[in-house]
This record gives C-alpha cells, structure tokens and sequence, in this order.
C-alpha cells in the first residue's frame, strides 16, 4: 500500500482509526480468536527483517507452529518491495535460527543471503542453487557479520568443552563449580572463499556484541570478564583493529553498555545505558556517545523524558536514529548530534519492536510496526529529514481483522494516590455492548522497567489478550510507578523501596474503571509475569478484591531472591545495598517481600515457574505456594520442565492459558470453562 | 569383582581370592587414602533363616566403572564359615528375605528388559533367581522406599508395596511434551499388594485416595498394621496415622488420631497389640527423643512403653516371639544399644554394650542378628540371643582396615557447655598420634539435628580417618539438639534453634586446645546438612576456623522454610510458621547465618547436590554468593543428579579432594595432590578451579 506523502502523524492516525473501526464493522463470519488460533497465527519473528542493499527485496523470517515439537519453526520468506506475493525460500524440518543479533544478513553485493542453521551459517545464492553450509565450528555461532568486502565474516562463539571435560561427563565425574563453569565468548572470522577459521579475540574476556567500523578496519566491541549477567555492570567498551590487534578500552565505569554503533567515519562510537547522566545505575535508558579513541561518554540528550529502545547512526553520521519508548506507545526519533536536538518521525498507536535497521545503501529504514489489527508487519521509511510516510512492504496481517472479532485498545488514564499521572492500555470485550459492565482481568508487565504498549507485544503467547476478550473480559495493561516512558521520577519510584506506589497505581487504574462503568467490582481478576508475577503477589496481600490472580515467575522474599538471581545489579538499589553487607538494609528487603504479608492472602492464586529459570527461580514460587497452601487459600504451582524465565513450549503455554481460564471463569465468573484442545 | 557375571562356585572363589589378596599385599601399615575410603564395603540388612543356621545379608562394594556402589546378597553360617555370593546381577539386589520353609530367599532386583523393580525367588539349595512380580510400577524396597517385602507365615505370598503406575493419559501427554505439572501434587499414592507365589497373581490390599508407607503382617498372616497418609510426600509425615485391618485390606480400623509421626508401627504376635515409635512425649506433642509405644490393634489409648524422660532415643523396635516382650534399639548419644522390656511396661534390659554404633538388626526367633560399627570397622554381622554373655562375630570383612592402614583412636570426652551443662562427643586421633603434641584440628557436626555422633569409621561426609591419616584430630561434638541426652537436652532448641547448640561446639574447641591436643592456629570447621548449618553459623560468629566445608546447609530459615520437603520440626524451632499471623520472623531471621554473614571471613566451600529436596540448592546459593560479594574466598560445588546425601562415587570423590585441598591450603598451608579414581590415576583432570 503506498501511502501519500502527507504530515505523518495525521496519516497514521487516520489510518489507525479505520483499522481500529473495522474489527468493530459486523461481519458474518467473524469470531474471537481462539488459544489455538493465537497459537497457530504465522508471525514475522524471531529475527530482525533484512532490506537488501538496493532496497528492492525484504527477507524475514516468518514462524509456522510445529505441533509435533511443540515449538515456532521459523523459515526464511522474500518480499519484493515492489509487491507481488510472498517467496519461501527454506524449508527444513527444524527451520532456520532466530536471534537478537540479527541472523539474517544481505552481503554487500546483496547476491547473498547469510542465515544460522543448526548452530552454523549458511549461505543461500539469491540467484538460484540450495544454501550451503559456510562454517563446521566446534559450537553454535552466533550474530554473523559481512566485512564490507564480503570477504569475511565475523561471528561470535563460545570456546568448546576441552577432551577433558567431555571425558569427565561421559564418566559423570561431572561435579561443578557455580559460577566458574562457565565457556567464554569469543570474535571469530571465516573467509568465505576458503572456509578458513580465525579466532580474532583471545584471553580471558567474553565479547557480548560487536560492529564493524563502514570500512571494515576497526572493530567496536563490549567485552565482559565472563558470559554472566552477574558481570554485567563489569563490561566496557573496546576498539580493536580487525585484525584484533591493537585493542583498547574506550570506557571504564560500572556501568553495562549496549547495543553499540561506530559512527560512519569510525570516530564515535554511540551506546545505550540505564544510567543518568553520570553515569548512575537505574534510570530510564539513555543514549550516549564516546569517542572511540577513549574519553568520558556523554548523553546525546541532557533532558528527555522516555526511554531508548535502540539506536543507529544515519549513513552521513550527523544524527541518530532511535526508537524510543513513550509509554504506551513506541516512536522514531532523529536527533541532531551536533545540537543535541531530537524530532519525533512517527507518532501512532503501536509499538516499534528493536528489529529495526538502516539500509544506507538503499537510503532507507525498514522496521516492524506492531498495531491493533496487525501484529507486525513490515515497514519502510525513507532515511531522509523531510516528514514522509512509511510504506508498508508485508501482508501478512491483512486477513486478521476479517477473519476474527479483535478487541478495541485505547489508552486509559487515572491518578495515583500522589497525584501523579499514571496510564495503561484497555483491551474491550469483543462483543462490548456499551452501558454493560464485564468481568476485568488486570496484566502486569515485566521489568519492572518496562511499558506495556498498543499492538500486540507479549500479549499474546503469556497474556492471551486475544482469547480473553474474546471471553467477554475488559483486559487492563496498566504501566504501574516503576514503569518506563514517564520520565526518571515515574521509573525510580521503587528506589529505596519497590512497593511506593506501584499497587496502588493498579489498584487506583481498577477503580477508574469501575467509575466509568466498564467493569464489574464483583468480577476482577489479576495475572503477571515476572516483575508482574511479583506485584501479583504483593496485591493478593493487600487486598481481596481479586476473585482469582495468576502469578508466573514472580518473587516472594527479596532476601533469597537476592541471591537466587543470575542479575541482582538493579535490586541493590531498590533496597539501598546487599543484604550481606555490615548493616544491611533488611527492613527495607523484608517489608518489600510479599511474602511478609502472606497471611493476609485470601485470593485465589495459580503460580507459574520454569525448572530452568535462572532469573527467578521456582524457589520463589515455591515460597507463595506453600506458604497459601498452608492458610488454606485455594493455590497451584505450575512447573513447565525445561523452561527459562520466558516459556516457549507450545503446549506448555496453552495449558497455561486453559489453567488459567478454567480458574478465571470458576473464581470470578462462576462458569465453568471448557479446556481448548492443541492439535497432536 | 564386581564385574563377574557367573553365579555359584567360581564366583566364590574369585570373591574368597580378593578378599584374601588385598590385605596380603599390604606390607606395613599406611595412612587411609580418599579412595581407601570409598571402597570400604558396606554390610547391611542381616536376616536369619528359619532354622537359625544362616544369616542372608546385602554387601556393598564400589563399582567405579558405574560410579556407583552395588549390593549384592551373600549367605554366612552361623556356626563359622565362610560368607558366600548369592547372587550378582548388574544393578545390585536388595532386601533378602527368607521363605517360612527356609527353601528360597526373595529379593527385590532390576534385572534385564524390565526397568522396574520387581520381585525375584532364589532357591537356596542353588540355580538362577526367577522373577515373580511383573508389576507395572517399581516394587519398593526397605532401603529404597521405607517398606519392603514380607512373606506370609504359610509361604504362599509374599506382601509388597508400590506406587500406582502412570495413566495412559500421563504417558501421551509426556510423549506429547505436554508436560506442565502441579507441584507437590504430581506424586503417586502407594499400595499394598501381595502376589501368590504359585499362580504369580497379583492381588490390591490396599485402595484410595492415601498412601501406605509402610506396613507389617501378623505372626499368624490373618492381620496387617499400616502407616497410612495422605499422600506419599515427607510434608504430610505429621499427617500419617497407625491403622489396622484383615490382611486383605478389609476391616481397616484407625488406631491412632493424632499430630505427630508415627514410624515402625509392628503388630503383635496376637494381633490384639501395635507397637509403634514417635519422636513426641505421652501426650503427641511434638519435638521429643523417640518413644516406644504400645496401642490396642482396635484402637484406643497409646501407651509409652519406654523413653518417657530417660535419656535414650527409641530407634526401632520389634515384638518377640511370645508378644511378651519388646526388643530395641536406643541411641545412647556416642553409643547405641539393644534393649528387651516387657511390653507391659518395666525395667528395660541392655543386651549389647561397646563403643559402636548398630546397623540393621533382625529377629528370628529369639536369636537377633546386627551389624555393629565402630573406628575400625564399618559394620560386620553379629549374633547373640538376649541369653547369652557376649555376640559372635560372623563376619569380618572390616579385619583389613586395622591390617592395612594406620588408623587414628578414637575416644568420647565430655565437657562443659557455657551452661554448665555436661556435652559429650567423639575425638578422633591422628593415626600417628603423639602425646604432647598439637594438631590441626578439624570439627565436624552431625546432621539431624535430631541425631548423635556415634563411633564409627566415618563416611563422604565426616572423613574422621582420612584426616587422621593426614596429622589431623577430629572432634565431633554431640552438641545441644542431639538425641540420645534427653528431652531437655533435645528441645534446647524449641523456641531459637541456635541457643547453647553452637557455643557448645565452641566450648568442645577450647577443651581439646586445653588438653593440648589440638593446634588453636590450624583449625577447620566441617559438616553436612544440620552440620552444615552449624558450619555456615560459626563462621558468622567467629574467625577462629581457618577454612571451612558446608554441605547441604542452609543460609535462611524463612526461604528454607518453604524449600525443603520438610516442615514439622522446623515448626517448634521457630515458634510457628513464618506464614501465619504475627509469624516470628525475629526468631527466623535471628537464626539465619544469612543474618550475620556480613562477619564472615573464614574461607568456605560449599557443596550441594542439584536434586536436593531437603536443603535444596538455592540455600547453598545464598551462602556462596553473599561471601562472594564480601571478598571472602568461596566456592560451590555441584553435583548432578544428587539429593541431600551423596551417592555417586566420583561426586564423592571430588567432594573429598574439594574439602582436603581446601583444608590443607588454609589451615595447614601444604600441598594437596587430588586422588584420582581408580584406573584413572594417570589422567591429569582435576574438579576444583581453584588457582
């Protein structure tokens, strides 16, 4: 669809607002999704999608749901942006790998696609002809990079298990030392005509990311004293030259920087960190620039309210691009380097995932758009400084809105205890009758530096909000004290204290839609995960308002969690130090422990954990569930083998979902609920 | 040895050739090595035929190349003789029991395509076992799940216990991945079952929605007792009642209502009696030394039979052959004893006396058989009647230790606790012990901690001979909390846990630097479970331990409240849970190393195992890393696969290798070599990082 060029703004809004009235259009053969529609709906995921060099061809990877491995399989699809109709192009039982650093890369001449399969890159001829397989490295590799000759790549891979190891593990003489068993990440090269392999970095550091400087000389890189999340506060900025020699700190602070990028010309190198200026921990992410000859990092912008989700020089290396998080919704922005001046290049009801990337070549930015009625397809936008529309490239989500009964999301606003401003996203029942009021299930974001936005985000394989809905359930997605996008205040509320105000912010979000005569006070119900699961647990201490919660992955006692964590960088500050050091801050961890108040628990809870959940451990959940079943609140505690703190497994997530419905619709509805059955 | 695969004579010999090579080859005497001691075999559940002639007992030995100790069953004579393997399957045998008619032993095996333990009858007048049972889940046995298999007194079947199998349902939905489950209610209940030994029917006993854990059957088979619960889970323990019925299941009748566990419930020769023992006092309050009990099989009031303020914990108990009398087993604190009372209450009489620990025992009769532990031996098989002056020994398996190694003496001192009142423990001598000289000192404190150190040759966990073999003295202190001392001793824990319990560790300290016998500058704090909460407490209120080795300890009574599969005594140490109303979180968190963890300068190493439902990992975890974040040089062990006690032999081996280095460096500054395993002496590997 070629959008006029017009303001933009206007453009997005207008065309929101018909999307947003067409689920609402009647139509014979609509109906709510189901779990196993959500389930089965093919998603643009997995990986960042690729605009190839002269801007005509798109690759991504779309996801197809395996049944029989209980698991997404992605395979590698084209788009011409010219139009015409979608090309897979793999086809393998496992499918292809998905990653955050981008899987998926064009070489420069763009006769090549270069993607991760079974651990190793291939390489796919656009021309015609099978992909072959590039490397045979000892482990998986991982965030494959061309040099800008196409000669070479780069990628990243942990240093194997030695003779000895593997001998001691087949003879289970396998006993470990926590924390010190871990294989170190290393830069690694291949020249493609060759197949030859190179180690570029050595010693004892671990590379968590790199970039290439445009000509290929000079390499930027984060290097870690080891794989940890534990160590991350202990990484710092690199240069080196290609070859790996000549290797430099650039920065040195107890700050954890990411997701770098060397300016075009190779002087600057940009990076994002969740610091204020100074360089202090816990503060809504910021966007930093430090010469790559080394010096003291600066932010780009003294004084900005949101939050950067992800940045990238523009091909002339004056300004900035990023993504930046506004709350409830997402937004580009371009700021001027030289004065330090941002504008804002969308502005719409939707979310902007971190899968963006500039092609230079092609002028172009090419970027997913996650939105009411479609949940992420892809986008383009000229990389220009005049205002124009982006056009649309994918069509995957065009039968969405025809084919199923979507809720209605608008922004809901209310006011904390204090005053202050708090908003959140409200889903409508699918068959919303104005005047009548409906059951309410409030979800609680991660994080808790987070946001919950418009679109779909997460919404879909741990919160449902497509199946809820469609069960005639308001759904809240409040962005509670804590949250980001409302500026440093808002976020470091749980400074020196994590519940100040953040349930009442929810609690307050439930009583404004009940004063609107949305929601029935007698039918509420409560879920989250993670920082979400914890404030569930909080709530059903504070108050029996709920009828039923559900509580995935959250904490019950700060003191153990403390330990239990493989990242505790943050939790330091929220309670003002270690629970081990001489005169530990232990009120502060204690009063701030759901498990404090437990006693008071009368809500009806099902409690959801990993058994390989290294940031927060079935322990904690152990803690909530026996301590309800044991005050005879009626409780479960779920335990998906083999998952980490976000769950994968299809089935596992559907019984999740059939749980939790079951007890929603028995606790707050007194129906009872039909279990949806995955195919086998 | 443990690799043949032949049964009857040639087995023997090969066995009778070993045995007798190994301590001929030793010339002089050495010092007991980590893999010396890890092949110590170990001797367990001695049994006599009907005719009193033979005794059929289990014989561990170490197998390296399974990584695993295997037991197997052997036969001695009464009259002398030498023992013989029965039997030699490749996953090992346990629970021998003899058929009323002497002809066939049964056993409980996992033998060829079959995954399951099953049932298995041995003729003892020679050829191959045959299985019996081909039931559809695991029949359990004594060693594995508290219960094992018992013949009825006419020979025709023979009672067992089981789990229920998993549905077809079950099964699709693992196979589908779809395998989500609920915690704490993804448990089997167990059943009795009996299975005729002619027609190999299987019949239920027992059905509905509890679990037998365990059970016995009447002299005249027409009548069972059982420990019935709500579920099979060791959280439920406190839920468990004594019941009776037909020895068809019918007619089950409740025997006791109470809130306490109840252990060792036996019906009497007559049927009209059970007796039971429960760590509680007369009126089922909970928290006390174990107690005899004796309830109508009807129902109606328990009786104490004995343990009622004595200093004696009640072990294990069984009827004798007239239903008048009772015979026992008491934990004396560093010494344990067995014991005859008139079931209708009275004098008790001790029939054993020594300075050892007893294993399993059995009646047959009026003959008891026992294996009897002490510093030089772990525990060979004895015989005596209540009549006699003294048992005979029938094994001597153990006679190679003294031959071969030079092993420290061991002693019971006493002191005196900061209270005044008298503590008892064991100290174990270097192996080249000379008086007037100091040692390092290495402390070790049991788990439990309702338990008592009593002598013995040590085990993974209490190295005692190891480290005697490397110049150390061992104290192992029965510190406040022990059983075998008293209620009052025992309960000095209700109300704070760490009360007297660590000063008198402390106290026991200071008495072996006052005798001149331990060196006050290269001492090393050690222990395991309870010990290694005592561990991970002392370092937080002293740095008089130059380095220390938790295993399986805790570091937070709240987090560990909800963590381990246990919760009932935990209950009393604390004052109620830290869940209810007005919980008290003071006397939780008071207790918590975790507490005072910012003190800690001692060196530690922690150890646990990845599978430990009773202090499970994330415990050892807080520990580690808070001494981590402190600057205080630590590690953390792990160990695939393990629960709370450690089975695998290399685990072990590393754990030993661990902890010695670790001693050696901090305390005694020498160098420490790590043992290797067997057959991989030349392989450079080592388990620790440590640089």
């Amino acid at each position: 669809m070629k959008v006029p060029r017009r303001a933009l703004h206007t453009t997005i809004v207008v065309l929101l607002s018909l999307l947003a009235a067409g689920p609402l259009a009647h139509s014979q053969t609509r109906r709510p999704m189901t779990l196993i529609d959500q389930a089965e709906l093919p998603r643009i995921a997995g990986a960042a999608p690729q605009l190839s060099p002269d801007g005509k061809t798109l690759v991504y990877l779309l996801s197809r749901t395996d049944w029989k491995a209980s698991r997404l399989v992605f395979q590698i699809w084209r788009q011409d942006t010219a139009g015409g109709a979608p090309v897979q192009l793999t086809f393998s039982d496992g499918g292809v790998q998905g990653g955050i650093d981008p899987p998926l890369r064009w070489s420069p001449d763009g006769k090549t696609l270069l993607f991760l399969r079974d651990g190793q890159i291939s390489l796919l001829p656009l021309g015609g002809g099978e992909p072959r397989a590039l490397t045979k490295h000892a482990t998986n590799v991982s965030a494959p990079s061309w040099s800008p000759d196409g000669a070479t790549v780069y990628f990243l891979a942990s240093d194997p298990r030695t003779a000895e190891e593997r001998e001691r593990d087949r003879i289970r003489d396998d006993v470990y030392v926590v924390d010190e068993n871990f294989k170190h990440r290393q830069l690694w090269k291949i020249i493609v005509s060759t197949g030859a392999e190179s180690q570029v970095t050595t010693g004892d550091l671990t590379v968590t990311e790199y970039k290439l400087s445009a000509d290929g000389r000079r390499i930027a890189m984060m290097r870690w004293p080891s794989p940890s999340p534990l160590d991350a506060v202990r990484g710092e900025v690199w240069v080196m030259d290609a070859s790996g020699e000549n290797s430099r700190a650039v920065t040195n602070n107890t700050a954890q920087e990411y997701l770098i990028d060397l300016s075009p010309d190779g002087s600057q190198i940009l990076f994002l960190a969740d610091t204020n200026e100074q360089l202090d921990p816990y503060y809504p992410t910021m966007l930093f620039t430090v010469p790559a000859t080394g010096g003291t990092p600066r932010a780009v912008l003294s004084d900005f309210t949101y939050a950067f989700d992800q940045a990238a020089w523009t091909p002339d290396g004056q300004s900035i691009i990023a993504t930046v998080n506004m709350g409830v919704h997402t937004e580009f922005f371009r700021i001027n380097v030289a004065a330090r001046r941002a504008q804002q290049m969308t502005d719409g009801e939707h979310y902007i995932p971190p899968t963006w990337s500039t092609v230079a070549s092609a002028g172009k930015l090419v970027f997913q758009l996650d939105e009411p009625t479609r949940f992420g397809d892809v986008w383009t936008l000229p990389l220009t400084d005049a205002p124009v529309a982006p056009t649309r490239v994918t069509r995957q989500f065009d039968a969405l809105a025809r084919d199923f009964m979507l809720p209605r999301q608008e922004k809901a606003e209310w006011k904390g205890t204090d005053g202050v401003a708090v908003e959140g996203v409200l889903f409508y029942p699918t068959d919303y009758t104005a005047g009548q009021r409906y059951p309410l299930i409030v979800q609680l974001h991660g994080g808790p530096m987070e946001s919950d936005k418009f679109g779909i985000g997460g919404g879909m394989t741990l919160f449902n909000v497509p199946a809820l809905t469609g069960h005639g359930y308001f759904v809240l997605r409040p962005n509670y004290r804590g949250s980001v996008g409302y500026g440093a205040a808002f976020a470091r509320d749980v400074v020196n204290g994590y519940f100040n105000h953040m349930a009442t912010d929810v609690l307050l979000g439930v009583d404004a839609l009940i004063a609107r005569g949305l929601v029935d006070q007698d039918r509420l119900v409560v879920m989250g995960w993670s920082a979400g699961g914890t404030l569930v647990n909080k709530l059903i201490t504070m108050t029996d308002r709920f009828k039923v919660a559900s509580s995935g992955a959250g904490i019950a006692n700060w003191i153990s969690l403390y330990a239990q964590t493989d990242n505790t960088s943050f939790r330091g500050t929220w309670f003002g130090g270690t629970p081990w050091r001489k005169d530990a801050p232990f009120d502060l961890f204690w009063n701030n422990s759901p498990l404090k108040d437990v006693a008071n628990a009368k809500t009806p809870t099902l409690f959801f954990t990993g058994d390989a959940d290294v940031r927060v451990g079935l322990a904690q959940s152990v803690e909530m569930y026996r301590a309800l079943k044991s005050l005879n609140v009626p409780t479960q505690l779920l335990v998906g083998p083999g998952e980490p703190h976000q769950w994968g497994g299809l089935r596992h997530l559907i019984r999740k979902a059939n749980v939790e419905l079951e007890w929603f619709e028995k606790y707050a509805n007194h129906r009872t609920y039909v279990w949806e059955k995955a195919p086998l | 040895m443990s690799t043949v695969k032949s049964t009857g004579g040639l087995l023997v010999l090969s066995a009778l050739v070993v045995a007798a090579l190994v301590p001929a080859g030793a010339q002089t005497p050495r010092p007991m090595g980590i893999v010396d001691l890890l092949n110590i075999p170990r001797l367990s559940d001695p049994q006599l035929s009907p005719d009193g002639r033979e005794v059929a007992y289990t014989r561990a030995e170490s197998d390296w190349k399974s990584g695993r100790r295997i037991s197997h069953i052997w036969r001695a004579p009464v009259d002398g003789g030498q023992p013989v393997q029965l039997t030699s399957g490749a996953e090992g045998e346990s629970d021998p029991r003899w058929s009323p008619d002497g002809k066939t032993i049964a056993f409980t095996a996992k033998r060829g395509d079959n995954e399951l333990a099953q049932i298995h009858l041995l003729p003892t007048d020679g050829g191959e076992a045959r299985q019996l049972t081909t039931h559809a889940s695991a029949v359990c046995s004594a060693s594995s799940c508290g219960a094992g298999i018992a013949w009825t007194p006419d020979a025709s079947a023979i009672y067992f216990k089981a789990a229920e199998p998993k549905t077809a349902d079950e099964t699709a939905r693992e196979k589908a991945r779809d395998d989500v489950y609920a915690y704490d209610e993804n448990y089997k209940q167990t059943h009795l079952w009996k299975v005729a030994v002619g027609s190999k029917a299987e019949t239920r006993i027992t059905d509905g929605d509890f679990s037998v854990t365990q059970y016995d059957l009447s002299n005249d088979g027409r009548r069972i007792t059982y420990l019935r619960a709500p579920t099979p889970l060791l959280g439920d323990g406190d839920k468990s009642e004594v019941w009776t019925a037909n020895a068809d299941g019918t007619n089950a009748v409740q025997v006791t209502k109470n809130t306490v566990q109840e252990t060792n419930a036996a019906i009497s020769p007559d049927s009209a009696n059970v007796l039971f023992i429960s760590g509680s006092n007369a009126k089922f309050e909970t928290y006390y030394n174990g107690r005899l009990f004796v309830a109508p099989a009807a129902g109606g009031a328990a009786r104490v039979v004995i343990g009622e303020n004595e200093p004696i914990a009640v072990d294990r108990a069984i009827w004798s052959k007239d239903g008048k009398s009772i015979y026992f087993l008491a934990n004396l604190g560093v010494h344990e004893e067995l014991f005859v009372v008139p079931a209708a209450g009275g004098k008790p009489r001790q029939i054993t006396s020594g300075k050892h620990s007893l294993g399993a025992w059995s009646l047959t009769g009026d003959r008891i058989v026992f294996i009897a532990a002490n510093s030089h031996s772990a525990g060979d098989v004895w015989t005596m009647t209540a009549g006699e002056a003294g048992p005979t020994q029938l094994t001597h398996v153990f006679d190679y230790l003294t031959r071969d190694f030079k092993l420290g003496q061991q002693e019971a001192i006493t002191w005196k606790g900061a209270d005044g009142v008298t503590i008892e423990g064991l100290v174990t001598y270097p192996a080249d012990y000379q008086a007037g000289q100091k040692y390092p000192l290495a402390v070790m404190t049991h788990g439990g901690p309702q338990a008592a150190d009593h002598y013995g040759i040590g085990s993974m966990a209490y190295e005692i001979q190891v480290l005697a073999g490397k110049g150390y003295v061992s104290l192992q202190p029965n510190y406040r909390g022990s059983t075998g001392y008293g209620d009052a001793f025992l309960r000095d824990m209700v109300g704070h846990y760490f009360q007297n319990a660590h000063l008198d560790v402390m106290a026991g300290v200071d008495e072996l630097i006052r005798r001149g016998v331990a060196d006050p500058d290269r001492m090393v704090k050690m222990g395991w479970s309870a010990g290694g909460h005592m561990t991970n407490k002392l370092i937080t209120v002293t740095d008089r331990f130059k380095a220390a080795a938790t295993g399986a300890g805790v570091a937070q009574w709240m987090s560990m409240y909800a963590q381990s599969d246990i919760r009932s005594y935990r209950t009393p140490w604390f004052g109620g849970t830290p869940w209810q109303k007005d919980a008290p979180i003071d006397a939780y968190w008071n207790n918590s190393p975790l507490k005072d963890v910012a003190n800690v300068k001692t060196p530690t190493i922690f150890f646990v195992g990845e599978r430990d439902p009773r202090v499970p990992m994330p415990q050892s975890i807080e520990m580690y890393r808070a001494l981590k974040s402190n600057g205080v040089p630590t590690h953390l062990y792990v160990a695939p696969r393990e629960p709370h006690g450690w089975g695998e032999l290399r685990h072990q081996l590393s754990k030993l290798n661990a902890e010695i280095e670790w001693f050696e460096k901090y305390a005694t500054k020498r160098p420490f070599t790590p043992e290797r395993a067997p057959g991989e002496e030349k392989k450079d590997t080592r388990t620790t990082t440590d640089q």
